[in-house]
């Protein structure tokens, strides 16, 4: 780690941040048809394209945009506060997460820990993770996750305004829109490997049916706690009898 | 909504987001999350991703269960499922559902 001019960028380095793209690459098939399908969403909004493509940079997350420009709808305006809400419970994933890379990114200065931190999603945390928690490259891991982070960020904008853009050029039969519920059908489904989670996904899949008459789309806050319960609930009784 | 109120309210979202990605990393690793919390939160996103899917795939848009209307949608669904499970692949399963979605639309119409 020699001096490099204060921006220079080492060869490891290079190759850690080349690395993180080309892992961060193979998950793209499956953003970008999001990114494409959320822009439709945000074209459904009524808002001018300009504002409802800022939330692909002020919140960057997908589920949390798609959760809150669909409760945005022109036809069944939610109250603020309660999109709020949703939001950020759907988001709070995210505290996990930062549990999980904090140990990997604590010798980072904090301009570092900023920018990763804004860029963290479901899919790089999970390409990147392997690699800091790997520990080959301890010091300059954190270079693969920036790496990663960067590529998804550029393709999320790109994806994201061209949906918005294209979105009245596409006829609602083509069922474009199924891609986003198929995504999150992609994530959950292979995740379910144990009891608790299988009863989480279940319990709040049925409430959200039973509940989704709830004034302002309330019900998917029951639907996620009930599931969240029913987990919990699950993993003690099936630790209890075993054990 | 006005496009202030918009802006307004994703700032919101985009600051509590940011406060959470950044929360133990701004604290370092010192603290450590309760066993519990770390429990509750590894079932969020199942939870609330299930109940952000099930609704779509068998509520029509005016709240009827498993209408004519939502019966390709619901057949498409089950097909993402296995094919999911089986290919783990998102592009698998958004080709596979949305195929299934346009066969039964066609032949249910």
């Amino acid at each position: 780690m020699g001096f490099t001019g204060g921006v220079g960028v080492t060869t490891d380095e290079r190759n850690e941040l080349i690395m993180g793209m080309r892992d961060c690459a193979a998950l793209l098939p499956g953003t970008v048809p999001f990114g494409l399908a959320l822009g439709t969403v945000a074209a459904q909004s009524g808002l001018p394209a300009l504002v409802s493509h800022s939330s692909s940079y002020v919140i960057f997350a997908g589920s949390a945009q798609l959760i809150t420009l669909s409760m945005m709808n022109l036809e069944s305006l939610a109250p603020p506060m309660l999109i709020l809400i949703t939001a950020l419970v759907l988001n709070l994933r995210h505290v996990l997460y930062s549990a999980s890379l904090a140990p990997h990114l604590k010798h980072l200065g904090w301009r570092w820990k900023v920018l990763l931190s804004y860029l963290t999603t479901d899919e790089t945390y999970a390409v990147s993770i392997q690699r800091l928690q790997a520990g080959n490259t301890p010091r300059i891991a954190h270079w693969h996750f920036l790496g990663a982070n960067l590529l998804l960020w550029a393709s999320w904008q790109t994806s994201t305004l061209l949906g918005l853009f294209i979105s009245g050029a596409i006829p609602a039969s083509w069922g474009l829109g199924f891609a986003v519920p198929a995504t999150f059908i992609a994530i959950v489904f292979p995740a379910l490997k144990d009891k608790p989670m299988m009863a989480a996904a279940l319990v709040g899949g049925v409430i959200a049916v039973l509940c989704a008459g709830l004034p302002f789309k309330s019900g998917i806050l029951v639907a996620a706690a009930a599931g969240i319960a029913a987990g919990m609930l699950t993993k003690h009784l099936v630790t209890n009898t075993t054990a | 909504m006005s496009s202030l109120g918009a802006l307004l309210l994703f700032a919101c979202i985009g600051a509590g987001t940011f406060a959470m990605r950044f929360s133990f990393v701004a604290l370092m690793s010192r603290l450590k999350l309760p066993a519990w919390s770390a429990e509750v939160l590894s079932f969020v996103p199942t939870a609330v991703l299930s109940a952000l899917i099930l609704p779509q795939l068998v509520l029509a848009p005016d709240g009827s269960f498993l209408s004519a209307q939502t019966h390709p949608t619901a057949l498409a669904g089950i097909a993402a499922i296995v094919a999911a499970l089986l290919s783990r692949n998102v592009l698998v399963t958004i080709v596979i559902g949305i195929a299934t979605l346009w066969v039964s639309q066609a032949v249910l119409a």
